[in-house]
């Protein structure tokens, strides 16, 4: 499933992942790994055994835009310039059934991390939030950035100081 | 006028300005590259078109051009190079240099690699060095090989304590919000491209497009670096045959044509070209009919192996691309299929997809919506040239034939 919504904003993904990038450092979060495309830096995360496709390796393969750490806290994002649901849907799905788990434990093996957090960064734009804010439920926070970055969902406050 | 650098990711367009001598210059303008129609339909028409000659075959990460003048590109890759890997990005090399630019291809020397019982690196296919060799004895045209700097030397025994195994022990630059992606610009191999680079940018300052371009071939700096890669392309090669060579038979053409004829009727004759070389390469592959590696893989047996000039014309052997099971009798070939999709109906049915998702010669003119209109104009001019998807667009320019079990496709001139 493909849902686009609204315009395509003049800022790419490559400038939103390197925006929120600034935005954690500023705030003292590790970051672990990035991607945005054409970048090659992505970390790949497979499905665990017994779910996975061993025909196409990266089959199903889970590429986070972004993972960051503060104290025992881990933060996966997926940016994206525009409204995409299937972000939405992937990072529910991620949170409910855990299908990752095995080679996210092994991304923070090294980390004291309690918590691990799922959400989205987009666009600054009214389209964008309307239809983020749908969703909501889906993920644990939102992120929408133009100059400056703004939180318009944080429900563990995952981002306080 | 001036300097444009046309990027595939902004990171790597600061990255090359900032660490060359595109830094002093004051004319400087950075835009976003679009590969192909077939992937973006509503940008890629506004390149423009010496750019979409580059890109015809596949799009390299980034071209610098000067007053509308290509001066190199640079195609970079992370991943590990084993088998036919390294060649995925072949044919974008082989774009430029035949357009007369030279290429920088930038790829790890190795990768580390977590398997089920261990961790190890997996090393580069020297071949790659060969291909690349052949490619500039054809041109005259740089095409060199940095590597992306990886903790390799100093980790060779012990990848697992790589400091950098969180990224598979490559080292990127530490900036990361300037230059997201990109290799250590510290590193020895990069300031040795950084030479190279401005060795061009030199050359065509001081003795123009066509002259500096020729001369670039002949800079110390680009001489040393071929002279290294020769020197890696024989540290490592050994006896062994690599792939992608380890999948190619070389037959009599006559057994090529005597195979055709069971797609042909008895009134038919197959043109000159296939009958005026008498043996004949077959790039074999026992795989469903798909894309990446192969298109690469096949651009770069042509200059491994059939090559002799500058055009497909001028091969000493007929390049074949054969999917399924290929063997060869007495008198012909046989090729079994025991896989889905290696009919020659995949091949037509993908051509068809294509035709019908990005032609929009049918429209008539009250239908074509405001950017369509120049893609139109650039489809009236070159059809869909640059409208397929890459594998067939490579295929179709590197093989003479292309053989599947049930049907095959060839040149008569």
């Amino acid at each position: 499933m493909m849902v686009l919504y609204g315009e395509m904003d003049s800022m790419t993904e490559e400038q939103i992942t390197k925006k929120i990038l600034a935005w954690l450092m500023d705030n003292d979060w590790q970051i672990l790994s990035y991607d945005f495309p054409q970048s090659g830096t992505g970390k790949y995360l497979h499905p665990n055994k017994g779910i996975r496709n061993i025909e196409t390796k990266n089959e199903k393969a889970f590429i986070p835009d972004i993972v960051a750490i503060r104290n025992t806290i881990a933060v996966f994002f997926e940016n994206k310039n525009r409204f995409f649901l299937d972000d939405f849907i992937k990072l529910k799905n991620i949170r409910e059934n855990n299908i990752y788990s095995d080679d996210i434990d092994k991304l923070l093996c090294k980390y004291k991390i309690v918590n691990i957090y799922y959400g989205i960064a987009g666009i600054n734009s009214k389209h964008f939030i309307a239809n983020a804010d749908k969703h909501k439920s889906d993920v644990d926070f939102i992120l929408v950035v133009d100059r400056e970055i703004s939180i318009i969902e944080d429900e563990y406050h995952v981002f306080l100081e | 006028m001036g300097y444009r650098v046309w990027y595939s990711t902004e990171s790597l367009a600061d990255y090359i300005i900032d660490n060359t001598n595109l830094s002093e210059e004051a004319n400087i303008e950075k835009k976003k590259m679009y590969e192909s129609d077939a992937n973006n339909a509503n940008n890629f028409h506004s390149l423009p078109d010496h750019i979409k000659k580059i890109l015809y075959l596949d799009a390299p990460d980034l071209i610098v051009e000067k007053d509308l003048e290509p001066i190199f590109s640079i195609e970079i890759s992370t991943e590990a190079g084993t088998g036919h890997n390294v060649f995925q990005r072949f044919a974008r090399l082989a774009a430029s240099v035949e357009n007369n630019v030279p290429a920088f291809y930038i790829y790890p020397d190795a990768v580390i690699i977590h398997r089920e019982n261990s961790t190890r690196w997996d090393k580069i296919n020297p071949l790659i060095f060969k291909a690349l060799d052949k490619a500039m004895d054809i041109y005259q045209i740089p095409a060199l090989l940095y590597y992306f700097p990886t903790d390799l030397n100093d980790y060779i025994d012990n990848p697992e304590a790589s400091p950098n195994i969180n990224t598979k022990g490559l080292k990127f630059d530490a900036n990361i919000l300037s230059y997201a992606g990109c290799p250590d610009s510290n590193s020895n191999e990069m300031n040795s491209m950084f030479y190279a680079m401005n060795a061009i940018l030199n050359e065509i300052n001081t003795y123009g497009f066509i002259d500096g371009r020729n001369r670039t071939i002949r800079c110390h700096e680009i001489v040393s670096r071929i002279e290294l890669m020769e020197t890696l392309y024989h540290a490592r090669v050994g006896t062994r045959v690599w792939s992608p060579l380890s999948s190619i038979i070389q037959v009599p053409t006559s057994k090529i044509i005597n195979y055709l004829s069971n797609f042909h009727d008895s009134t038919y004759h197959i043109g000159d070209l296939l009958n005026s070389r008498d043996e004949t390469i077959i790039y074999c592959v026992d795989a469903k009919f798909r894309g990446d590696p192969y298109p690469g893989a096949l651009a770069a047996i042509d200059y491994l192996k059939s090559r002799q000039g500058k055009s497909f014309e001028e091969r000493y052997y007929n390049l074949v691309l054969a999917w399924g099971k290929v063997e060869e009798t007495d008198t012909g070939l046989l090729i079994k299929s025991n896989k889905t999709n290696q009919s020659v109906n995949t091949f037509c049915n993908k051509v068809a997809t294509s035709e019908a998702r990005s032609n929009i010669l049918n429209k008539p003119f009250s239908e074509l919506n405001n950017h369509e209109i120049s893609r139109y104009y650039m489809q009236v001019r070159y059809g869909s040239m640059f409208s397929k998807v890459k594998e067939i667009r490579v295929y179709s320019y590197f093989a003479d034939a292309i053989l599947f079990y049930d049907g095959a496709l060839w040149r008569d001139g």
